[in-house]
């Protein structure tokens, strides 16, 4: 009996403290670090976004979707530098491997925001939602900042 | 009355056994669950392409964004950095405009600047009117100069500099198309010659070194303005 009794106790309190790391893995099925979007100049079509992604949990999670409310549509493209040509190239999904990042950042992949419905400025957001294939939705809001208040200007790595 | 003292030290000391290990256990698991990592990102190294001996441009005739011509002559006195892209990219020129900027901007708050000029040339003249490329080349800077024409003229100018663009149509849209384009920032000296390519990544602050560099070695041009 008193056997029994401790490892039901051991057990209690070993779920008490496993449980929250576990559930943690569960809340999300990708997060989303430091969503930003570069202002445009004045009378511009097209903006980019950009973001990291990770993803934490033991399944590929794959985006098959992405729309806003404030532009017409949103394209997720792949800059490709070959030989010093430029080139964008469209994906129709991206996929964020089980366990690994994915980073959305200037002269690699961005969102391409198409029409703006209203002008949008530094100081602003914009609101972008990720469909997964999985079906759910990851909702994204990204500050909007001028190429000058960007955190990472690339003029202040040394290599 | 001995042995149930007893019975409660031994589930006292069970219960302490069992929150240890099960503090170990949840600091061990957690591990699992850091942040992303901070990642090491690996640039190829840099490399400038140089013409040994700079290769004298012929001639061409652009507009720039104030609509006046923009001929081998206006090169003269000057060095200027030449960047071909289109405002409807969201990505690799701004990106490029942002890094000659910085360059620009490191070098004009080190009283450095001199006779220096950037000039975008837009391979998209169907989209890209004067007005518009002045509106988008000024919001970077207001001292750069927006250049176009018609498709020959363009096609003139850039083969001089080997830079290469193409349309790539969109079925949904036919107004919507992107453009590849050469994504290299190109130097031509107070001659008006090709001296210096520099190849993507762009790193301002190499970009400056290399560019006073090669200032000393061919001269500022003020001296032929005479």
């Amino acid at each position: 009996m008193k056997l029994l009794y401790m490892t039901y106790i051991c057990f209690i309190l070993f779920m008490y403290f496993i449980t929250p790391a576990a559930l943690l893995q569960a809340a999300s099925p990708l997060t989303v670090h430091d969503p930003w979007v570069l202002e445009s100049p004045p009378g511009m079509k097209v903006m980019a976004a950009y973001m990291n992604l990770t993803n934490e949990s033991e399944k590929d999670r794959i985006i098959t979707a992405v729309s806003s409310p404030d532009f017409n549509r949103v394209e997720m493209h792949k800059t490709v530098i070959d030989n010093d040509q430029a080139s964008m190239m469209k994906q129709e999904s991206m996929t964020v491997k089980a366990g690994q990042d994915l980073a959305f950042q200037p002269g690699g992949h961005h969102f391409m925001l198409i029409g703006p419905k209203k002008p949008v400025t530094s100081g602003e957001s914009v609101a972008i939602q990720l469909t997964l294939s999985s079906g759910e939705n990851i909702d994204v809001i990204a500050p909007v900042r001028k190429f000058n208040e960007m955190q990472h200007n690339k003029g202040e790595h040394s290599h | 009355m001995n042995s149930h003292k007893k019975q409660n030290g031994k589930i006292a000391i069970s219960i302490v056994l069992a929150v240890i290990i099960s503090l170990l256990s949840g600091l061990w698991l957690s591990r699992f669950f850091d942040g992303p990592q901070a990642r090491e990102v690996s640039i190829e190294k840099y490399s400038t392409r140089l013409f040994e001996p700079p290769i004298p441009l012929n001639t061409f005739s652009l507009l720039d964004d104030k609509g006046k011509t923009f001929n081998p002559t206006r090169f003269l006195g000057y060095w200027t950095f030449v960047f071909f892209g289109y405002t409807n990219c969201p990505d690799v020129c701004p990106m490029a405009l942002v890094d000659l900027n910085a360059v620009y901007s490191n070098m004009k708050s080190r009283y450095i600047l001199g006779n220096t000029k950037v000039a975008f040339v837009s391979v998209d003249p169907e989209r890209d009117s004067l007005e518009h490329l002045s509106d988008y080349v000024s919001y970077f800077n207001d001292d750069f100069i927006g250049l176009t024409g018609t498709k020959d003229q363009i096609d003139d100018f850039a083969g001089q500099f080997g830079a290469m663009y193409k349309q790539v149509d969109n079925e949904k849209d036919p107004k919507d198309y992107l453009v590849d384009h050469t994504a290299s920032i190109m130097l031509v000296d107070h001659l008006g010659r090709l001296v210096a390519i520099f190849p993507p990544p762009h790193e301002p602050k190499t970009i400056v070194a290399e560019f006073l560099k090669l200032r000393d070695r061919y001269g500022d041009g003020y001296g032929c303005l005479l």
